[in-house]
Parts: C-alpha cells; sequence; structure tokens
C-alpha cells in the first residue's frame, strides 16, 4: 500500500516535470515569396530580449558570446528543432545566406518569452549586398567556415 | 388411508424416540425428587450429583440440581454439603427460592450464604490486550471467582484466530489459565477470539463463560482495512504528500525552459 501511494506521488512528479519542460515552440519564417537561390540559414536565439544593432552585428562572430542557440541548416527548411531554449525572454534572428555566402534576407523577433510563446514568427527582409563573410572566415559551399573545407555538418544541419 | 398411516409413521417414531430421550435425561431430576419423597435419599444423592455433572445440562437444570441436592443433605443432616450444594446452586440463580422443606436453621444457613454470595458473586476476569501487533506474543490470562467456600473452579480459556477456527488452542486450571500466542502466529488474522469457561472442580457444564477478543495490528492477507487505522500508514501518506506538493510547488516555480522547432516557412 505504502509503495502504491510512493508510486503516485513519482508518477505525479514526473508529470509534473514533464509538463513544465520540453515545449516545443514552432518556428515559422517569412514570407515564404523571398526565397530565391538561398543555400544557408543561420537561426540565432539571444541571450538578451533585443535583437543585434543591424544585420552586420547578427552576422558577426564576435557577438557569439551573445547567442544561446546557433543554428545552421544548409538550405532554407530544417529536419530537425533548433534546440533546447534557456528560461526567460530571448530575440531569434533568421539570417540566410546565397551561394557565395553573402547575406540575402535577414529578420529578428525580439522578446520573445518561451514560457509563453505558442510560436515564434520570424519576419525577415532583403538585406543590401555586399555583407557576406566575416572577417577571418571564408566561403565553401555558400557556409562561411573558418577555414578552406571545413565541414559544415559539425554545426549545421542537412536537413 | 393405509397410504397417510405409511407416512406418519416415521413423524410417530421420531416423537416418540424425542419423548424418550426428555424423559431419560428430564427425568433424572423427576426421578431424584420421586426418591427423596420416597425417602431414598442415596438414589436421590446419586441422581442429582450425575446431573451436576453432566455437560450437557443447562444453568438452571444445574441449579435445580444443587438445591435438591442441598435439600437432601440437609435432610440428611449433613449440614457442611447442603452448605456447599446451596451455595452452588446460588452462584448460578442467586434469586433461588428458599425451599420449603428446609428447617429454621437451614433457613438461616442459606439466607447467610445468600448474602455472602451476593457480595462474592461467580465471576470471570479475563487479562487480555484490547490489541496487539501480529509481531508481539500475547499472553491471555484468565481467572474465576466465587466458587463456594473451600471449592475452586476449573477454568478453560480457548483462542483462535478469526480466519482459522480449527487453529484453536487451548488450557486449563484450577481456578485460572494462561494461554501464550507466539510472535508471528496467526498473521492473517485481524481479531483473537478469546472464550473462558469455569465449571466446578469436578467437571461438568460451563457455570459461567465470558467472551472476548483482541484486535490485530499489522494482520496481512485480503488488502485493505486494518492498515488504515496503523498511525504509520497516515504519517508515510503525510510525508509523501507533502513531498509531492512540495515538488509541485518548486517545479512550478522554476523558469519554464522549451524547445524552439524546426524552421517553417510560411507565405
Amino acid at each position: 500500500m505504502t509503495a502504491h501511494v510512493a508510486r503516485s506521488a513519482l508518477a505525479l512528479f514526473a508529470v509534473l516535470a514533464l509538463t513544465s519542460c520540453g515545449r516545443e515552440v514552432p518556428l515559422r519564417i517569412g514570407p515564404l515569396g523571398l526565397v530565391m537561390g538561398l543555400s544557408q540559414m543561420e537561426v540565432r536565439v539571444w541571450t538578451d530580449a533585443a535583437c543585434p544593432l543591424g544585420v552586420q552585428a547578427a552576422a558577426d562572430p564576435a557577438t557569439l558570446n551573445r547567442v544561446a542557440v546557433d543554428r545552421f541548416y544548409a538550405g532554407t527548411t530544417g529536419a530537425s528543432s533548433v534546440g533546447a531554449v534557456p528560461a526567460g525572454a530571448h530575440a531569434v534572428s533568421v539570417l540566410a545566406r546565397g551561394p557565395d555566402c553573402a547575406v540575402i534576407l535577414y529578420g529578428c523577433t525580439p522578446n520573445v518569452d518561451f514560457a509563453t510563446a505558442a510560436a515564434v514568427n520570424v519576419t525577415w527582409a532583403m538585406v543590401p549586398p555586399g555583407l557576406a563573410c566575416e572577417a577571418g572566415l571564408t566561403c565553401d559551399s555558400g557556409a562561411c567556415t573558418s577555414a578552406p573545407g571545413a565541414d559544415a555538418a559539425t554545426t549545421g544541419d542537412a536537413g | 388411508m393405509q397410504r397417510y398411516r405409511l407416512a406418519l409413521a416415521p413423524l410417530v417414531m421420531a416423537l416418540l424416540w424425542s419423548s424418550a430421550v426428555e424423559a431419560q435425561g428430564g427425568d433424572a431430576l423427576a426421578q431424584a425428587e420421586a426418591a427423596a419423597d420416597a425417602g431414598d435419599f442415596e438414589r436421590a444423592t446419586e441422581l442429582l450429583t450425575a446431573v451436576t455433572r453432566d455437560p450437557r445440562r443447562l444453568s438452571p437444570d444445574i441449579a435445580r440440581a444443587y438445591t435438591l441436592l442441598g435439600v437432601v443433605q440437609a435432610t440428611l443432616g449433613a449440614d457442611a454439603a447442603a452448605s456447599t450444594a446451596f451455595e452452588w446452586a446460588l452462584a448460578l440463580d442467586p434469586g433461588m427460592p428458599t425451599p420449603p422443606e428446609l428447617g429454621p436453621t437451614q433457613r438461616d444457613m442459606l439466607d447467610q450464604l445468600r448474602r455472602t454470595r451476593r457480595a462474592h458473586p461467580l465471576a470471570i476476569t479475563v487479562d487480555a490486550p484490547a490489541d496487539a501487533s501480529v509481531d508481539d506474543a500475547v499472553v491471555l490470562h484468565a481467572s474465576a471467582d466465587g466458587a463456594p467456600e473451600g471449592r475452586s473452579l476449573r477454568v478453560e480459556i480457548t483462542t483462535w484466530p478469526d480466519d482459522d477456527e480449527s487453529a484453536a488452542i487451548s488450557a486449563n486450571g484450577a481456578g485460572s489459565a494462561s494461554v501464550a500466542i507466539p510472535a508471528g502466529a496467526w498473521p492473517a488474522a485481524r481479531e483473537i477470539h478469546v472464550r473462558v469457561d469455569a465449571t466446578a472442580e469436578s467437571g461438568g457444564p460451563a457455570l459461567v463463560h465470558r467472551e472476548e477478543s483482541v484486535r490485530r495490528r499489522g494482520a496481512g492477507g485480503g488488502g485493505g482495512g486494518s492498515v488504515f487505522e496503523e498511525a504509520w500508514f497516515w504519517v508515510v501518506v503525510g510525508v509523501v504528500v507533502a513531498g509531492a506538493v512540495t515538488a509541485a510547488v518548486v517545479v512550478t516555480q522554476l523558469p519554464q525552459g522549451a524547445t524552439l522547432g524546426r524552421p517553417e516557412l510560411i507565405p
């Protein structure tokens, strides 16, 4: 009888734990009509609720200490989720590059509270040409890498 | 008609047989009275003594037999034996009428016995716990008081678990008896029944009896029921519930994390 009560309490605790963590929040990016010739997409969840000051800051490796989750996708669709996000309010940015690594599209949604958000919607826009891989990085098949031939798959997603 | 006679034959035979049985037992009292009336006091004493030792007899019969025995002994001048018989009769029937056959001296003796008997009625005392754990040995002790002067009662104590009457154990002794139930015995029993009978020293039917019961704590088998009466159970329930509530509060107070899903392009 005691074991039964203990098992019930454990089950209750497990249900509470499961319902309070691991909730998946959909990431919706648009408009779809702007997608043309994209070869890489970078999704970043920032530690702050505020978006980086401009696309250049969003693409700058020097700002990576402000990134909580950094996810690369080859192409414009992801086969897997971006990943676990720490509690609190964050900014979510999406940056897409062309085959020459030039940034074509960029969007950022600030102040996303993952405790309550039903979904994250990021609206991106065309970026004036000129911004490619940052200093120290080279373009390899549309992905900015730290060394020629580096395998983007180690940090990205094939999907 | 012949058929009806055949059908009634067993009934008639049964009635005859029961009458014969009644005459054989009841009438030992009637036969004793007849013998006493006829002056055959030896025969009357023999018959009445047999009645007092017959375990099938009920208390009123025994009380009546002792009364008659007292009268017979008083008539014979055996005052000590008469006194003992009257004492037994009073023990069983404190309100017994004074037999008209007694002379003034014997009436005084009976009145004195009646007063004494009122102060010391026939009684059984049982020393048993109201409840006991399955893990504890239980000792049951019973004693009987109120026997006529110079006599004692034989006490028989019998105990058995409520789930198995065939497992009964008993003990007897002069004036008192004890039974010990070892720790761990009858683990499934939720109650232990105790019956105590007191008979005359020479045997015979129970002159007085008493029944008690001992509730078992921690009795297993069959689930539900007794465990809810255990303090430790509610302590465990309290601790578990408090723990669960605390965990729930802590979990709900924690910052709520989430997983950002896979990118999905929308129009």
